[in-house]
């Protein structure tokens, strides 16, 4: 059975972007554009492998997103992994330090894309 | 002529006792009216005596109006604020009373058209031959220039702050400004870069040669925008002051060699020779170790860039108290008036601007900067068609019983700023004979950023003594130094002891038995701080 990605991205393209990217590594995807759209998904039953945020949401950012989830015990042990165009190295550092399992920076290489969502999901 | 050379002139001519006395008094009154301050002689109840002429003309009287009025009533009934003046509480009273001497400033003195000015005044006892005080001299003048120039100065002041204020205000909106667009362009670029990469990938199906250049073109060019935006959140953060870059100890050799090995196949692939020459006694520096290398990393790939047969030389060097890095190449070379501008950002002079070569231009502005961070610099010297010549120069460290392995070894027992880097070779090791680490260094403007990264035992400090004060006092005001043991080396008192009785003062001239004794008792005073070094 293929891993399901949940992406939360407000950003229209680059939802469709890695969403592309990550079909076309053999991974499923359920792509949504604020944390609203991503708790209504989840209240529906659906079951994902990881959660892929990107940092600056409308409404609740992703480090808000990604403290809710890590507070919610269905959803603890998977990992979640932030997005952002922030390429500072103390960005790294201080997005991993609030808890976040991994951390890709935009823009992001399309050739190694999949295969690093895949290494957080083994 | 003094009043009693005068008299005696006049003896010596014969003069009866009567002229002489009249024209002691003659003399006595011409010095009164000659000065421009009002002179007036106030009794016991304050009541005028005398007075002269610039007294008369600065409170507004006629000659010979004055004698014997009330000076406080008259002159003095009302304080600036508008209340009255009590004359209990008049100065000018109490010492016509007691012969006390006052000299006061902040006052007004009221003029006989019911106008103002600030006045300045004191007071001197008027003493009988018994001893006994008959009332006082008062001399007074109108300060209101003195004022004006004061409030004058005191408004331009202000004015100044206000400006200065507003600039760094506006420096830092614009760095605010730059970071966030560089941020926000960063969005779009994505989905760009991304898509163009999809295509480029086969994701979108098989495309004819002449889409795969055109995507690729599409890609370099994104490529060359996302260097941009880069290169302008680096110069934004620098120029934001945040990214305050730590200093350590580094072994300039081993960073340099290390970037010129990841160029060795750049220059390879061009066919330029690329040589690392070592000349160096001491390889330690005071530095930053990913700053330093990022701007050898732009000094070299811009040499490699620009130059198209010869060679890329880098040497390494000491220069009194600092290393300097050699890059030299055999390029076409920067003309002499376009020089001073290839620091700038957003400048590439000369061929490289117009044959397009790439780059953002903005390498060498950051990477001037950043030297200036680490308290060195990044000059140039070049002659068209001859090649050029960067020199990166460094802050020199001399070091004694540590580590400097990248920076990674243990703390320093002392660290010894100073202005003359020659002399520490001694002091580290009259240190290290007491078995403590020792590193010094001569810019004092690091001092408090080393201070705080390497967390020296003790912070040690030989400069000159109009500066000492300064030093001393940036590290006592900083929470997380102020505890630190401090040495002061000096040959005069320089203020420091004063405010911080507890720094340790080494005299001058003094060997190593002063220096241990000296580190023995700030041992004794904090032990722990040397006993964990």
């Amino acid at each position: 059975m293929k891993a399901l990605i949940c992406l939360v991205e407000d950003y229209a393209d680059n939802r469709v972007l890695v969403s592309a990217l990550l079909t076309a590594g053999g991974l499923d995807v359920e792509a949504v554009g604020d944390g609203e759209s991503l708790f209504r998904l989840l209240e529906a039953g659906i079951q994902p492998d990881l959660f892929l945020l990107d940092l600056s949401l409308p409404g609740e950012d992703g480090t808000t997103l990604m403290r809710r989830l890590k507070a919610d015990e269905r959803w603890r042990g998977r990992p979640v992994v932030a997005l952002t165009a922030h390429a500072i190295k103390a960005d790294v550092d201080w997005a991993l330090a609030q808890g976040f399992d991994g951390y890709i920076t935009k823009p992001v290489d399309v050739a190694t894309f999949a295969t690093t969502i895949r290494r957080f999901l083994s | 002529m003094t009043a009693k050379a005068q008299r005696a002139a006049l003896k010596a001519t014969g003069a009866t006792r009567a002229q002489r006395e009249q024209s002691t008094t003659a003399w006595f009154r011409s010095l009164l009216e000659s000065t421009g301050e009002g002179i007036c002689g106030l009794d016991l109840e304050g009541r005028v005596t005398f007075v002269n002429r610039a007294a008369t003309d600065l409170l507004g009287y006629e000659r010979g109006q004055m004698q014997g009025i009330d000076l406080h009533d008259a002159c003095h009934h009302t304080r600036a604020d508008g209340t009255p003046y009590p004359r209990a509480a008049c100065p000018i009273l109490r010492a016509s009373r007691t012969g006390a001497g006052v000299r006061i400033d902040t006052e007004l003195f009221w003029k006989r058209d019911g106008t103002s000015f600030p006045v300045e005044y004191s007071s001197h006892a008027i003493v009988d031959l018994g001893g006994a005080t008959r009332g006082i001299v008062l001399t007074f003048t109108d300060i209101s220039d003195r004022r004006r120039q004061g409030q004058a100065a005191e408004d331009l002041n202000r004015a100044l702050m206000a400006t200065k204020a507003e600039l760094e205000r506006a420096n830092l909106l614009k760095s605010d400004f730059l970071a966030t667009m560089s941020h926000e362009l960063r969005t779009p670029l994505n989905a760009i870069m991304g898509f163009a990469g999809l295509m480029r990938n086969g994701l979108a199906g098989e495309m004819n040669e002449t889409a795969k250049d055109y995507l690729e073109r599409i890609d370099r060019n994104a490529e060359v925008l996302l260097a941009l935006l880069s290169d302008v959140l680096d110069l934004s953060r620098i120029e934001a002051d945040r990214m305050s870059l730590s200093i350590h100890v580094l072994d300039v050799m081993a960073v340099v060699g290390e970037v010129v090995e990841n160029m060795r196949s750049l220059a390879d692939h061009k066919g330029l020779v690329l040589e690392l020459r070592d000349f160096t006694s001491d390889p330690n520096v005071l530095a930053n170790e990913r700053a330093v290398s990022q701007v050898v990393t732009n000094l070299l790939s811009n040499a490699i860039k620009f130059t198209e047969s010869g060679s890329v030389i880098v040497q390494v060097k000491r220069d009194g108290s600092r290393a300097v890095i050699d890059v030299v190449d055999t390029g076409p070379g920067i003309a002499a008036e376009e020089q001073e501008l290839v620091f700038e950002a957003f400048r590439q002079v000369g061929a490289h601007a117009r044959t397009g070569t790439g780059g953002t231009g903005l390498g060498l502005a950051i990477s001037q900067r950043l030297a200036r961070e680490l308290g060195g610099d990044l000059r140039m010297t070049s002659d068209l068609g001859m090649g050029s010549h960067f020199s990166l120069e460094l802050v020199a460290a001399s070091v004694n019983g540590i580590s400097t392995d990248k920076g990674t070894g243990p703390a320093p027992s002392v660290l010894w700023a100073t202005s003359d880097l020659a002399s520490t070779q001694r002091l580290g090791e009259w240190v290290g004979a007491l078995g403590l680490g020792f590193v010094g260094f001569a810019a004092p403007g690091l001092l408090v950023r080393a201070a705080l990264e390497m967390r020296p035992a003790v912070i040690a400090m030989d400069l000159p003594p109009n500066v000492v004060a300064a030093f001393v006092a940036e590290i006592k005001e900083n929470p997380l130094l102020a505890a630190r043991p401090m040495l002061v080396v000096s040959g005069d008192g320089a203020g420091v002891w004063d405010v911080y009785p507890d720094v340790r003062r080494l005299s001058r001239p003094f060997g190593p038995e002063e220096l241990h004794s000296c580190l023995g008792d700030l041992r004794s005073v904090a032990g722990p701080a040397i006993a964990e070094a």
